[in-house]
């Protein structure tokens, strides 16, 4: 092996070396593999639903057919120029030459989208993008059949907006296949069928793998699960303690779902959790905190108002990007949904809206194509400045320093670079230096009208409208809260579900989305579905049998087996905060998330990125350490003054190893082991101090180990 | 954005004859034995073809061929309890994509080829001596008559020079 060798540090080379000096060259190994392929002729192209095209190969008069072509076509161009001296461009050409023009005819060879190319690559991508045809065997499971995409006449969110014609396809760009909505109707499943769909599909993986999936978790273990996923925070021994004796059905289980996501008990602290979890997504955990012009609370109220209706998701997102009003709650036409596009909004610079309602909404990251075509995939970098362009007409107004200081966000008409038909574009410069002119289309699918007058085309409205109605919303919406319960989603990015990526599982994905289209975008019914589903019951310990799916070497996840993560920091604050005695009240929210995001900011900061990201410091690292050890919140956990769950323990009339029982349950779901117990029993000897001091002392260790701090 | 259509997808016998070589090149590199890049070649080609995947462009195929031939190569490595010798993965596609990614690195090899005659005579002695003869550092030394040291040297200065050469060879072509 020439790596293990000292002196040769450069495998490539030594590799390379080895077969230019040795004999180790590469073996045809064609016919071993043919062989084991039973010599049954395998034609790749009919199994992905791609059609064999036939090559394209020059006959012998097509050279001197092309110049004759070319010939005319520049002489074509010579007299259109001299004809068309004063005009401008069509919005067909969606082109402009400011600087150093080249002419027409060179203009449109520099443009990125070369069409007959692309319509050819499209009729691919349309295939490709739909894998569940090639990945489906049979129709065997209990979810339907994938739908064909189409455009649609559905725009039900907003129907009363949009007053564009109906959308024609462009000729010049490439189009995102799944961008429209299919117009048939898909059939709700009831629970159990979507449930023994997600079983059926993993388990198809799980078969073509060769591996079996780990056991079924603990009660207890599950329990703890569910609470940090629906509630962000650990379950109280109280909570726990149905669940350690009787036996656990699907039924049980089921129960305790859906007292947490719909009685009034728990109603508050799902409210609380979600409208944080979601503001932190849509704005980040610094969005609205004084450096951008959004006023965090303001959001947080229109989400959590949104989730007490379980508004449909869909009807949310059309409500953030085509929000308007002003942001501080206090102010007389408040909207707090405005917030989002104000986070994201400097002056008239709208690219951070334009790429976080394209990867938060529709999984498409653009932003890659903002200075240059995307460069891992065919979006072009017009792409981007088309999408962005439905945010022209955008307007903020500074309210100054008012009893509710904030801001405005109002529509105006954009006039931007007008053309002779109405339409009005503006600028972006391609990497060549020459300017092009960008009018709104919805990734790749050009408007047949782009005017700027607001009366003609309220252009957030239609966005509002595309994007609520888009297949990419439930996908990318099914994608992040496969994420949250697993930590890994279908693709490698959660907001990266671009043609260019690859999707582990597509057909269960497509499915999902499917179901969540069908149920109205109900999000704790999507919630439930994921919670309740197989692989969410699988213990996180692993075994011989399936111990290449490891995600976290970067391996593709098969879901075998939860995947141990450690918790978020709220979901840590939360669960330290329960700990404490203390509960989510309605009317402190804005207090508690004060107090929050106070302790989270020694963890979190921002990055002066044009995404907006931030960095995460809550790792495990010494800083973290020293925060949880020593800081205020530990202190309060561990405090035998207040009512907290220790001092409940500690003074409850029960046997010393009864209360190491119960604080072990209280803070990591289990009793401890015999051999924990006979450790601290030992401890207990050595110790030589009050009982209760050490039992504070088993508590803080508990409450510091790392198990306390994973979800697994 | 690339000019050209996606290209026609191929039978598997065009598959494996275009990409077998580069993917047993790939395992080698990652640490494989002769034998063992054998077995993980086949098995990758087994697989992809019986599943079926999408052959959106050259680079997508290699890189996706790579990266079954990859995840395979580590579950074998974790079935037989042997440590991965490559753990910078990244770095390694990375060299692997400039210098062999686009023809499965046959045209590293003409270029290596070349620059070997530009050796001198005992550079090439002792590389040969260690790449064909499998000889040991201190064999080397002796069958030079230097000392283990100079044989060390002698050798990297030698791939040295022909890491310089490639790379110089590497722009020209490029410009």
């Amino acid at each position: 092996m020439t790596n293990t060798h000292e002196d040769f540090n450069d495998p490539l080379l030594d590799v390379m070396l080895e077969e230019l000096l040795g004999d180790t060259a590469p073996p045809d190994l064609s016919s071993e593999i043919l062989a084991q392929l039973g010599h049954q002729p395998v034609d790749l192209a009919s199994q992905i639903n791609i059609k064999a095209q036939p090559a394209r190969r020059r006959s012998s008069f097509i050279p001197s057919l092309s110049l004759a072509l070319s010939a005319a076509a520049c002489i074509l161009a010579v007299v259109a120029i001299v004809l068309n001296a004063k005009s401008t461009h069509s919005p067909q050409s969606h082109e402009e030459v400011v600087a150093d023009s080249p002419t027409p005819s060179e203009t449109d060879n520099l443009a990125p989208n070369q069409l007959a190319n692309d319509q050819n690559r499209q009729e691919q991508q349309s295939q490709q993008d739909q894998p569940e045809q090639q990945v489906r065997p049979d129709g065997s499971t209990p979810f339907e059949q994938p739908q064909p995409i189409a455009m649609s006449d559905d725009n039900s969110v907003n129907p009363e907006s949009i007053t564009v014609p109906e959308l024609t396809p462009a000729t010049n760009t490439w189009k995102h296949p799944l961008a429209f909505v299919s117009t048939s109707t898909i059939t709700p499943l009831s629970q159990p069928e979507v449930l023994a769909g997600i079983s059926h599909e993993l388990n198809k993986q799980w078969n073509e793998q060769g591996i079996t999936p780990s056991e079924f978790a603990t009660n207890t273990e599950w329990v703890r699960r569910i609470y940090l996923r629906l509630l962000g925070r650990v379950p109280t021994s109280s909570e726990l303690m149905p669940f350690l004796e009787q036996d656990v059905t699907q039924e049980t289980r089921e129960a305790l779902v859906n007292r947490l996501l719909f009685s009034t008990q728990y109603s508050e602290e799902y409210l609380q959790y979600w409208t944080n979890l979601w503001t932190n997504t849509l704005i980040g955990r610094h969005g609205g905190t004084g450096k951008d012009k959004a006023h965090r609370a303001g959001l947080a109220k229109y989400l959590y108002e949104s989730l007490q209706a379980n508004k449909p998701y869909n009807q949310i997102v059309s409500d953030l990007i085509s929000a308007t009003g002003k942001s501080h709650p206090d102010a007389e036409g408040f909207n707090g949904a405005v917030n989002f596009l104000l986070a994201a909004t400097n002056e008239d610079d709208t690219t951070l809206a334009t790429s976080r309602t394209t990867s938060l909404f529709l999984g498409q990251k653009l932003q890659c194509a903002q200075c240059h075509n995307h460069p891992s995939s065919d979006i072009g970098q017009n792409q981007f400045w088309e999408m962005d362009a439905y945010f022209s007409q955008l307007k903020i107004v500074a309210l100054g320093k008012g009893k509710t200081p904030g801001y405005e966000l109002l529509n105006t008409d954009f006039r931007g670079v007008e053309t002779p038909n109405g339409d009005a574009g503006n600028y972006f410069e391609q990497p060549n230096g020459v300017a092009r002119l960008a009018f709104p289309a919805f990734l790749g699918h050009a408007e047949a009208s782009a005017s700027g007058a607001i009366e003609d085309f309220d252009r957030r409205a239609r966005l509002a409208s595309l994007v609520s109605n888009s297949p990419l919303l439930e996908r990318t919406l099914v994608n992040r809260m496969w994420s949250h319960f697993f930590g890994y989603g279908f693709t490698t990015e959660v907001d990266d579900m671009g043609p260019h990526v690859q999707i582990t599982h597509p057909q269960l994905l497509q499915s999902l989305a499917n179901q969540t289209r069908a149920n109205k975008y109900n999000l704790k019914l999507l919630l439930k579905w994921i919670a309740l589903s197989d692989p969410f019951l699988r213990s996180s310990v692993y075994s011989k049998s399936n111990d290449i799916d490891s995600p976290e070497l970067g391996d593709q996840p098969l879901f075998s087996r939860y995947y141990s993560r450690q918790l978020d920091p709220e979901e840590v604050y939360q669960s330290l905060l329960v700990l404490s005695g203390k509960t989510r009240k309605a009317n402190s929210f804005g207090q508690q998330q004060l107090a929050q995001r106070s302790w989270l900011g020694q963890f979190t900061r921002q990055m002066e990125t044009d995404e907006g990201e931030e960095a995460n410091t809550f790792k495990g690292d010494i800083h973290q350490s020293l925060v949880l050890m020593n800081g205020d919140l530990m202190k309060q956990v561990t405090s035998l003054e207040e009512d907290t769950v220790l001092k409940r323990i500690v003074t409850s009339q029960q046997p010393t190893q009864e209360k190491v029982r119960q604080l072990f349950l209280a803070s990591l779901a289990r009793y401890p082991s015999d051999e924990e117990l006979n450790q601290i029993k030992k401890l207990s000897v050595e110790a030589k101090v009050a009982e209760q001091q050490f039992l504070q002392d088993i508590w803080w260790a508990l409450l510091n180990s790392s198990e306390f701090i994973l979800d697994h | 954005m690339p000019n050209s259509d996606p290209p026609d997808p191929l039978s598997p016998e065009e598959l494996i004859q275009k990409y077998q070589n580069g993917i047993w090149r790939y395992l080698r590199v990652l640490g494989c034995e002769a034998s063992l890049a054998d077995d993980i070649t086949q098995e990758t080609f087994l697989r992809v073809i019986r599943k079926g995947f999408e052959q959106y462009n050259d680079a997508a195929t290699a890189g996706y061929l790579r990266k079954v031939a990859y995840n395979l190569f580590i579950s074998v490595m974790r079935r037989e309890g042997r440590k991965v010798v490559t753990d910078d993965i990244e770095q390694l596609d990375a060299s692997w994509n400039k210098w062999a990614g686009a023809d499965n690195g046959d045209g590293l090899l003409d270029m290596l080829r070349e620059c070997l005659e530009g050796l001198t005579e005992r550079a090439r002695s002792a590389l040969e001596l260690r790449f064909k003869e499998e000889h040991t550092r201190s064999a080397i030394a002796d069958h030079l008559q230097i000392t283990e040291h100079g044989a060390k040297n002698l050798m990297q200065r030698a791939k040295k020079q022909l890491r310089d050469c490639v790379e110089h060879k590497n722009q020209a072509e490029f410009n």
